[in-house]
């Protein structure tokens, strides 16, 4: 039995009736649908109403190099839809004439929940993430300022924004907030996991994935929770420290010490797509993390507590909690083309 | 009786017409801020000698906000919640109007020298907040409350220019400010932001830029309350 949200297009008859009317645009609030025993979302919908031209808006900007300096970057660069919306096959992202950054490229997956964004939390809220990349100089290259002129000239720019905003003239926050607005439909939580969950006719876990999901509780649930499989804080996995890039993670932002190697757990939601992992995309495979939870944790004075005893796992163990983790893969997610590259039909 | 009803309507008259120091029925209350540097006016890209040697000032922005009115120390009047950011490049930024603030008797103000931390976990604002105004950190979210770029002849390295971009809501590191000044009424309060009371304290030769939050911005904004004074006491 479905136990899903409905799509609530609010007056969604009327808002119909209105298409014909440009200018009227009223009730015409799209609520991504999530599944009913998911926490409220962290966001703050009222600040930011989602629309449909707000949602096309700001897909067409995602999928636009024209934030970059050159022209040559978008955000798709480092966030592909196919690959769970991360940079698949490097460690860390590249960005304008191949400038190598510092960090592995996250997922956008689920984030209406998330307070943190960046792997330290550099970002305390989804409308302002976007200035990072796009002024970063080893990423867009660009300042926020000349995107909003270039926009300002680019037809159809202006008219796609007044549709979403009422107004003709692009500034900064509404450019934040149309990328936001399509940010905030990459929601997942249709995977194999889910349907289990759900108790959908005709799923059910193997017993090799039952076992998985078994040991999931035991050794992973308490950082990734369910049913977001991250509980939205910052750990200290046991990783050492990479003395090249020397990255304190969470301690840099809020200097402080109890926070040194400190970085935000992530999601496992499509786990399988997002290879490499880690801050630094130091392991390719995922055989590889769990190896390193058995056999590679370090001690610092800051590494959680719930790895203080590092995690029993036998060889077994860990193909079943492999097999296990494949199932939060969400191919409707992945390749839903309505989240993919917008080509004219 | 009649030369002492003329006498009466001259004499109101008289306080009416002489009363530069009165608010006025009818006319909001602004706030003139005026950018000085030991009491000569403060000008982009002019020289003034400090320590020795010279400094230049190219940039000096800063917001305020939550502007108060007080009479006997109680609030009067506040705003609805808006920020202002004033730009020394641009006069008219200068002056901040108080909207519906005409007729209001007060005889202090109050206000905040950058952006509380609510408006700082808030996202992306249009306005005076909007991130193209340059006064929004990109790789680390939060306002600049006061940014103030210069040149100084006797700093070397990096390179001769000076950076101080003073913001920070996390505790302990809040940089946020709040000044209140004596005033006389008056529906134009000249606020006087004498800027040596904010460089002399700094040794612009050494100091290494700060543009981040911590120790050296919390403890610089604490010095930005002095530099602000009513050009008019009571």
């Amino acid at each position: 039995m479905k136990r899903h949200r409905c799509i609530i297009l609010t007056g969604a008859s009327m808002a119909l009736f209105l298409c014909a009317f440009d200018n009227v645009h009223e009730d015409n609030h799209v609520i991504p649908e999530y599944p009913a025993n998911w926490p409220v979302p962290a966001y703050n919908f009222d600040r930011n109403p989602l629309t449909r031209e707000g949602i096309a808006l700001g897909r067409k900007l995602f999928y636009d190099p024209i934030l970059s300096r050159d022209s040559s970057i978008s955000c798709s660069n480092c966030h592909l839809s196919y690959t769970a919306f991360t940079h698949v096959d490097h460690a860390l992202s590249h960005g304008i004439r191949d400038s190598i950054g510092t960090r592995n490229s996250a997922t956008l997956i689920n984030l209406a929940w998330n307070r943190y964004f960046m792997w330290d939390g550099a970002v305390n809220h989804l409308d302002v993430q976007a200035l990072a990349p796009i002024e970063h100089p080893a990423e867009m290259g660009e300042k926020i300022g000349r995107v909003v002129e270039k926009l300002q000239n680019d037809r159809p720019y202006p008219q796609l924004f007044y549709k979403a905003f009422r107004d003709s003239i692009i500034t900064g926050e509404h450019l934040m907030k149309a990328l936001a607005q399509f940010q905030l439909t990459l929601i997942s939580a249709n995977s194999k996991y889910d349907k289990v969950m759900n108790q959908e006719s005709g799923w059910a876990f193997t017993a090799q994935e039952s076992s998985g999901y078994a040991l999931f509780k035991t050794h992973c649930n308490s950082c990734h929770t369910e049913p977001l499989f991250t509980n939205g804080t910052f750990a200290n996995n046991g990783l050492p420290a990479d003395s090249l890039l020397q990255d304190i993670g969470r301690m840099k932002i809020t200097l402080n010490p109890k926070d040194l190697l400190k970085f935000k757990i992530p999601t496992l939601r499509n786990i399988e797509f997002s290879f490499p992992y880690m801050h630094d995309g130091r392991f390719r495979s995922l055989s590889e993390v769990l190896h390193h939870y058995t056999d590679g944790i370090v001690f610092s004075p800051t590494r959680s507590p719930e790895l203080k005893d590092g995690i029993m796992l036998s060889h077994r163990d860990k193909i079943d909690l492999i097999a296990f983790l494949l199932t939060l893969s969400d191919r409707d997610f992945l390749f839903n083309e309505d989240l993919a590259f917008p080509r004219k039909k | 009786m009649r030369i002492k009803q003329l006498s009466i309507f001259f004499l109101i008259l008289g306080q009416c017409l002489t009363s530069g120091g009165q608010n006025q029925p009818g006319n909001d209350v602004s706030l003139l801020f005026k950018p000085l540097y030991r009491n000569m006016p403060l000008l982009l890209d002019s020289s003034y000698v400090h320590h020795q040697t010279t400094f230049s000032i190219q940039t000096l922005k800063f917001y305020i906000g939550r502007v108060r009115l007080l009479k006997d120390n109680k609030t009067v009047w506040e705003a609805p919640g808006d920020h202002h950011l004033l730009n020394l490049a641009d006069t008219a930024s200068l002056e901040v109007p108080l909207e519906n603030s005409a007729g209001i008797v007060f005889d202090a103000i109050q206000f905040q020298l950058g952006i509380d931390s609510l408006t700082n976990v808030s996202g992306a604002m249009g306005g005076d907040l909007d991130p193209t105004k340059g006064m929004y950190w990109t790789w680390q979210s939060g306002y600049i409350n006061l940014k103030m770029d210069g040149r100084c002849a006797g700093r070397k390295l990096p390179d001769p220019t000076f950076h101080f971009h003073l913001g920070g809501y996390l505790p302990p590191y809040a940089t946020i400010q709040s000044v209140t000044l004596k005033t006389i009424l008056s529906s134009r309060v000249v606020i006087d932001a004498d800027l040596s009371f904010l460089i002399d304290k700094i040794d612009l030769v050494h100091q290494r830029n700060v543009m981040s939050p911590g120790v050296d911005a919390r403890e610089l904004s604490k010095k930005t309350i002095k530099i602000f004074r009513s050009h008019e006491t009571p």
